[in-house]
């Protein structure tokens, strides 16, 4: 049984503590999904309305299917919901508040981390919808062909073309610098 | 064997996603291919890339809020696990009537609902449970002021609309943070929930779950909440509250069927304004037209507003520098028109006007009073260097209100226009706005 198997069956089971591990497992992967779907300023609202939606749902949850898949199949409803409501289509600007850049000693490191980092932020905003999705679900948050197709209602061999097309872009946008950073 | 064929099957091979006959091929094919070699450790360097890319920091203050909006369902699932916990208790231990266990269950579950949440009334818990549910409302009622009578309809949820079909004279209500989309006969605000703060008198707030977490909590111990018993309009049971701060009163029906909030009923003593929610449905979709302008006439006045104030601006009133330029567009022209073409006297004259007015206006009147609607802020707004009036134009002070250009009252916005020969659209060309 995965971990978040065991912490649904836990929750099950009345232990409350369970759902704090499952936010503090996918909040990150929720808040990254939401900011860029929807932008920093309908993020926060996302969030909570996935969490507060996970935690009424939850008890129902069976582990027959994947969670993780569960967890972001809601998450983009709910944005979906989100981009309804504000009725406007957005375009994401590159936002470098929030970044995350791992820690390193050598402030070049730090200069060329960051500077990778802003490279892949871009390069993922200038991908298709769809073919972000994909990116974004597999690479960043670990889903596999079969759970990207639960959550992106489609076959494994769509979502294995959009990742290869994704792929191809990236790798223009992107391997210059990847270069540049492996010298 | 075409390098094509392999090439859609790398990124899948990289992720362990290709079958075990497709990857043996590529792998045979890759050790012949130098090409697809190339490609597959290009591909792998990307992946690598990308699966540590760290993403975003969640901020403390969003994490924050998130788990303090599960608060309520939290303690509600507390509450139950607890009950189910002692009925079970209860049901192995004892070997009572099952009526006699009933009666000592209602007061032990009565017990723990107080011990467990000593400060929440359990009725105004169960609403805030309720309406925590809500993700958006639409009202519908009328507003009272100076008896004058406007009805209203609204969308709540993370932006909210309320438009206004005016009898008489327009009721605008203004906090100096919305958008406000002024038509001939509409008044189109769109706000943040956020906004609405507890301090305010919006009573909008009242559809808020925070709020009535805050209500519940306050209530046993404040003398300010007075509860009772009633029926709605169309015969349901209600709970209904009264609130009272300082002259302001707000009366709240619930629906006991529902535990939902039915009606509500606000008077700002400060504005004399009377607010009465008759009509409430919830978690409805919000229609795409709601956030779209009704009225040509809106779409054209909202246009050319943006156009000239910019999105950095508050736009706000200026009674006394419409009626200064209004008065001088009616008694000397001219004059005005040579203002026009030194765009750094109009631009002095415009400062100074809304200033003056800023200051003057919020010592004499009373701040936030719909009655004194002033500017949050004073702007300024810059004219053109290389502007020139054409012959026979004039320069003309309009009411957004009433864009066929009525006498200014008491609550007009600013809206400079020039008209030449009588047709409107030939405006001052504005190049920049400036927010001071």
């Amino acid at each position: 049984m995965d971990q978040d198997a065991a912490l649904v069956t836990a929750f099950h089971r009345g232990d409350e503590r369970a759902f704090d591990v499952v936010f503090q497992r996918h909040k990150r992967g929720v808040y990254n999904l939401a900011y860029r779907t929807v932008g920093a300023e309908l993020a926060e609202d996302v969030m909570q309305e996935v969490f507060i939606q996970v935690y009424k749902s939850l008890g129902r949850f069976r582990s027959t299917g994947s969670f993780r898949a569960w967890i972001y199949g809601i998450t983009l409803n709910v944005c979906r919901d989100s981009k309804r409501r504000h009725n406007r289509r957005r375009t994401i600007p590159y936002d470098d508040a929030g970044e995350s850049i791992p820690d390193e000693s050598d402030p070049s490191d730090i200069v060329q981390a960051r500077w990778m980092y802003q490279q892949v932020e871009i390069g993922m905003l200038s991908l298709r919808e769809d073919e972000r999705l994909a990116v974004e679900l597999h690479y960043l948050q670990g889903l596999s062909y079969r759970e990207l197709s639960e959550v992106l209602h489609c076959s494994t061999g769509t979502i294995k073309a959009r990742v290869h097309h994704a792929v191809c872009r990236l790798r223009q946008l992107l391997l210059p610098s990847i270069a540049q950073e492996e010298k | 064997m075409s390098c094509d064929k392999f090439h859609a099957d790398i990124a899948a091979f990289l992720d362990g996603e290709l079958d075990e006959r497709a990857s043996d091929e590529l792998r045979r094919h890759a050790e012949e291919c130098s090409i697809c070699t190339a490609d597959i450790r290009a591909n792998a360097a990307l992946v690598n890339t990308l699966k540590s890319h760290p993403g975003r920091n969640v901020p403390e203050s969003v994490e924050a809020r998130v788990l303090k909006g599960l608060e309520p369902l939290r303690n509600r699932r507390r509450q139950i696990a607890w009950l189910q916990l002692l009925r079970s208790h209860v049901q192995g231990v004892f070997s009572m009537k099952r009526k006699l266990i009933a009666v000592g269950l209602a007061a032990i579950i009565a017990l723990i609902i107080g011990v467990l949440s000593p400060k929440a009334d359990p009725a105004l818990a169960a609403v805030a449970q309720a309406m925590s549910s809500i993700r958006n409302v639409h009202i519908t009622g009328w507003i009272t002021q100076d008896g004058k009578r406007c009805r209203f309809e609204g969308w709540i949820e993370g932006s909210s609309r309320m438009r206004s079909d005016v009898e008489g004279a327009p009721i605008q209500i203004v906090d100096g943070k919305r958008l406000i989309e002024i038509s001939k006969d509409s008044v189109i605000i769109k706000s943040s929930r956020n906004m609405l703060g507890p301090e305010g008198t919006n009573p909008m707030q009242g559809f808020s779950g925070d709020f009535w977490q805050e209500i519940a909590r306050r209530s046993k111990n404040s003398g300010s909440v007075k509860k009772s018993d009633g029926v709605l309009p169309d015969g349901r049971a209600s709970l209904v509250l009264r609130l009272e701060s300082g002259g302001d009163r707000t009366v709240i029906a619930i629906a006991k069927d529902t535990d939902l909030v039915a009606r509500i009923q606000n008077y700002d003593s400060k504005n004399e304004l009377t607010l009465d929610v008759q009509h409430v449905e919830y978690n409805l979709d919000i229609p795409a037209e709601v956030f779209n302008p009704e009225y040509p006439a809106s779409a054209q006045v909202i246009d050319t507003m943006n156009r000239k104030i910019g999105d950095r601006c508050t736009v706000g009133q200026s009674c006394s520098l419409a009626s200064e330029l209004q008065r001088m567009a009616e008694t000397d022209p001219v004059a005005l028109s040579k203002l026009a073409s030194n765009c750094d006297e109009v631009a002095e004259l415009i400062v100074k006007g809304v200033q003056t007015m800023d200051v003057e206006e919020r010592k004499r009147r009373n701040p936030g009073s719909l009655n004194s609607w002033h500017l949050a802020r004073p702007i300024a707004l810059r004219v053109s260097k290389t502007h020139t009036l054409p012959p026979g134009s004039e320069l003309r002070i309009m009411n957004l209100l009433d864009p066929s250009g009525g006498a200014p009252t008491a609550r007009l916005d600013l809206y400079i226009s020039l008209i030449d020969q009588g047709e409107l659209g030939y405006e001052i060309p504005l190049t920049d706005t400036v927010a001071r």
